[in-house]
């Protein structure tokens, strides 16, 4: 053996030269960028609305709670871009301030059920027995209801507020995250890493936190992108029945009630723009989760 | 296959037992007190008048006591009465289950015969405009919230082609064709999001199978492509896309509630929308408990389904 190819054999000593570069966050964005320009697509976009969430009232031209009887029912024009509703209010500002509690009640809700569901599911996992089989029966019977049925028995017996309809929005996305989760926790718990933590002497609670929690960290990701994009359209559906959230306060699914659908002749863009600036959103956080799902965990299937 | 038969039932009746204690449950946290609300203004007047009705309706009795008693209503098919009309709610429901039941079944077949053959030829057309074209409008029919696709095709009608919404209700047995006319547009907007999830599981199954062996086995063997693709593809891709519909059923109960009341239709969701609003609530009650058994026994038919067409399964 040569001196020369001694060095290469060695653990450790060429470590230098081999050892991958360390990459950044950008580096990692970059990639996702090329591998999926779609979800960097609905990254981008859902970003937007993120900075509309957030910014709106900067960024609005009109005040959006202003009536103008001078303006009623107005086309889009150079004023008015996407024209104004039956009390002469701006749409394009009630749009970008209803970013805010669209996304509040549709983005809060999903990941408060999420992670409630998460946590049942990592937990009952984990601890099996008795615990596992109640949660499992009580997940079934919420299971058993329409996703809107359970949100509106929710809604009606909470009444209607921003936070309430937030809510609402997050029952019917417990037992959905709590089964996936579950499942992944279950087999994530058969990994020998988690046979050695009990090896050496783990708490539960140091086990199921720092072991088995990063390991469900993917699907439970995914899960909740998934859930995101039916969050708003959940929330979009209960404030067009009126059991969202409480007008004045314009969000996408209210901007469609009463008015919207009256003056379908006469004012179709009081009708178009919300809803098309839903299904924007809606398309792009399932984009992003889709491609999130593709890189992160290609085996599991999201179920609504 | 009985044995199977017995678990799968004994799994089906906790679980209906535990909806019905839900739904009782919420619903008794809905704000206002019935009994004020049915004499309004007369509540202000009288409180002994509230207090006997309360007494009449039964609302002073300890909680579980009134569970069992609706339990036991239910059992014997009687909701009781409708706060709102006074009338049997059962006598109502009857009246409005089949129009739900008709608007659901035909966004199903509807979403059946479009979206499996259209999973079907994209997959095998796979990378091709066709299959590009399925999979952008299979997105698309996920993203758009069903009640505005609603809206917008109302205003199409109306706008285009003045057809106006008709204001009366023809059930599909006295007058068929005005019937179908009528719910050809509320089926297509209710099928459309169900033909797009449809279209992309079938689209993903059929890739998955394409790949095995027993599929190379059979072009091997020199098969006709299409027995190859009906006959040993399809039937094995099968199970999977029978879950995506079973489960887009129950879905689709749900997503009824709001195109109802978009359409102002007189079925089930907007009957439940309409006893929220006037704080109905052994009406809301009852449906929201309806709606659960039909997701609980489309649950139960398709383990069923899946225990005749995949024998491995009544044995795990």
């Amino acid at each position: 053996m040569s001196s020369g190819s001694t060095h290469t054999l060695v653990p450790g000593a060429a470590s230098t030269s081999l050892q991958r570069p360390a990459r950044g966050i950008w580096w990692h964005t970059a990639r996702f960028a090329r591998h999926k320009p779609l979800g960097m697509a609905g990254a981008v976009v859902t970003g937007v609305f993120i900075v509309l969430a957030v910014a709106g009232p900067l960024l609005a031209p009109f005040n959006p709670y202003a009536l103008r009887p001078e303006h009623v029912l107005e086309a889009p024009n150079a004023t008015f871009i996407l024209g104004t509703d039956d009390l002469g209010r701006d749409q394009l500002s009630r749009i970008i301030y209803g970013t805010r509690a669209s996304l509040y009640v549709g983005v809060l809700g999903a990941l408060a059920g999420s992670m409630l569901g998460g946590i049942i599911g990592l937990i009952t996992a984990f601890k099996g027995g008795v615990a596992d089989s109640a949660a499992q029966r009580v997940m079934d019977v919420l299971m058993s209801f329409p996703m809107m049925v359970l949100a509106l028995a929710m809604v009606a017996a909470l009444g209607p507020s921003l936070l309430n309809a937030a809510i609402a929005v997050s029952v019917p996305f417990i037992p959905r995250s709590a089964r996936t989760i579950r499942s992944r926790a279950l087999s994530v718990k058969e990994a020998m890493y988690i046979e050695s933590t009990k090896a050496i002497g783990c708490s539960d609670r140091r086990t199921i936190l720092y072991h088995m929690l990063p390991n469900c960290l993917a699907p439970w990701l995914v899960v909740c992108t998934v859930q995101i994009a039916s969050g708003v359209l959940v929330e979009a559906s209960l404030s067009f029945l009126g059991l969202g959230v409480p007008p004045p306060e314009p969000s996408w699914g209210n901007m469609l009630v009463g008015a919207a659908t009256k003056y379908v002749e006469a004012a179709p863009w009081m009708a178009i723009f919300p809803g098309l600036v839903i299904t924007v959103s809606v398309f792009s956080f399932s984009l992003l989760g889709d491609a999130l799902r593709d890189v992160l965990d290609p085996r599991i299937r999201t179920d609504r | 296959m009985t044995a199977y038969l017995v678990r799968r039932l004994l799994l089906f009746i906790p679980v209906v037992l535990g909806a019905a204690l839900f739904v009782f449950f919420v619903m008794q946290v809905l704000p206002g007190d019935v009994a004020q609300l049915i004499l309004g203004e007369e509540a202000r007047a009288s409180s002994v008048a509230v207090e006997q009705l309360r007494e009449h309706l039964g609302l002073n009795r300890p909680l579980y006591e009134q569970f069992l008693s609706w339990l036991w209503g239910v059992l014997r098919l009687d909701l009781g009465n409708s706060l709102w009309t006074g009338r049997p709610i059962m006598d109502e429901l009857i009246v409005r289950i089949p129009v739900s039941l008709e608007l659901v079944s035909l966004g199903v077949i509807l979403s059946v015969i479009i979206g499996v053959p259209a999973g079907i030829v994209s997959a095998i057309k796979r990378e091709t405009l066709f299959d590009y074209a399925v999979r952008s409008v299979a997105y698309c029919g996920q993203a758009i919230p069903n009640f505005w696709l609603g809206i917008m095709v109302i205003i199409t009608l109306v706008t285009v082609f003045r057809w106006l919404p008709p204001i009366s209700y023809s059930s599909l047995i006295e007058n068929p064709i005005e019937n179908l006319l009528m719910m050809a547009a509320p089926a297509f907007v209710l099928g459309f999001r169900q033909t797009a999830v449809t279209a992309r599981m079938t689209r993903s199954c059929m890739l998955e199978v394409l790949n095995e062996d027993f599929v190379r086995t059979a072009r091997a063997k020199g098969l006709l492509e299409r027995a190859v693709l009906l006959r040993h593809a399809l039937a094995n891709a099968l199970l999977p896309i029978i879950t995506i519909v079973f489960m887009e059923f129950a879905y689709l109960f749900g997503a009824l509630i709001v195109l109802e009341h978009v359409f102002n239709l007189p079925g089930m969701g907007s009957f439940i929308v309409e006893a929220i609003y006037r704080r109905d609530v052994p009406t809301a009650q009852a449906i929201i408990l309806f709606l659960a058994l039909v997701v609980a026994l489309t649950n139960l038919a398709q383990d069923l389904l899946y225990g005749l067409l995949d024998p491995r399964i009544r044995y795990s």
